[in-house]
């Protein structure tokens, strides 16, 4: 009984998936400013080097930037793919809310969501392994310094962990859809 | 599926419409329909049960098993 009253109150509107909903559309804005910013700082970077300008020759740049500009822009483009793969991962959040506000959990495209969901974050961390690899490559072939680079290649455990939880969940509810289906074509 | 359902045929025989049916039955149109047309998954025996009543029939009347479908692997 106390579970039913739960699902009552996590599910359909002024629910707690309404209130999931209000919050990720908050943070859909924060992550879209965050990357709007981040690209206008590559595209920034990327001028001032194709134009032969070193960090050094520019101050307000050179305050911020300690490192080579290829370990540079590897972080950035690095830190681009993680708000990009968010923002996608927090757009189909909204879509699978949007069915739980409507009471229909089980719908079909909600087991393709969370598979694209656990795709997204692990093509997400791949792209940045490779791409923060790239910047490490380069900046030690240019500046023979790898090591004192802020770039780390950490393997973020907790990333993949969720990628296998959220492949479960789109296990469960394809299944949850295939039960759904059978019953709603019970007659 | 080689279970098939001959609500049709029944309800010519009988003289009913499928909404009158639907009222008697307490089935929507929509779900009959889906019986009609073969798109169903399952029967519940309530709803055989109430059909056959105010059918005057047998659940062998409306379902029907084909041996040739069977055989092809349907």
């Amino acid at each position: 009984m106390a579970a039913g009253q739960f699902m009552v109150q996590a599910l359909g509107k002024r629910s707690i998936a309404s209130v999931l909903a209000v919050l990720f559309s908050i943070i859909r804005i924060i992550l879209i400013i965050s990357l709007v910013v981040v690209l206008v700082m590559l595209s920034a970077l990327l001028l001032i080097v194709l134009f032969g300008a070193g960090f050094s020759d520019v101050r307000w740049i050179s305050r911020y930037v300690t490192d080579p500009w290829p370990a540079e822009v590897a972080e950035l483009i690095a830190h681009a793919i993680r708000l990009g793969v968010m923002l996608y991962v927090v757009n189909k959040l909204l879509e699978i809310l949007a069915t739980l506000r409507a009471r229909v959990p089980f719908a079909p495209e909600n087991a393709e969501r969370f598979t694209y969901v656990a795709a997204a974050l692990a093509i997400g961390e791949l792209a940045r392994y490779v791409t923060v690899l790239i910047g490490i490559i380069i900046a030690a072939a240019f500046y023979g310094k790898a090591s004192e680079l802020d770039l780390e290649f950490d393997l973020e455990l907790d990333v993949w962990f969720a990628v296998l939880v959220v492949l479960v969940l789109a296990a469960v509810f394809r299944e949850g859809a295939r039960l759904k289906q059978e019953q709603d074509l019970t007659i | 599926m080689s279970i098939s359902v001959k609500l049709d045929r029944m309800l010519l025989e009988r003289g009913m419409s499928l909404t009158e049916l639907s009222e008697r039955v307490g089935v929507t149109i929509a779900n009959l329909s889906i019986l009609k047309t073969g798109k169903a998954k399952a029967v519940r025996f309530s709803t055989l049960d109430a059909i056959c009543r105010e059918l005057k029939c047998q659940p062998g009347d409306i379902l029907f098993f084909d041996e040739e479908e069977a055989a092809e692997g349907g």
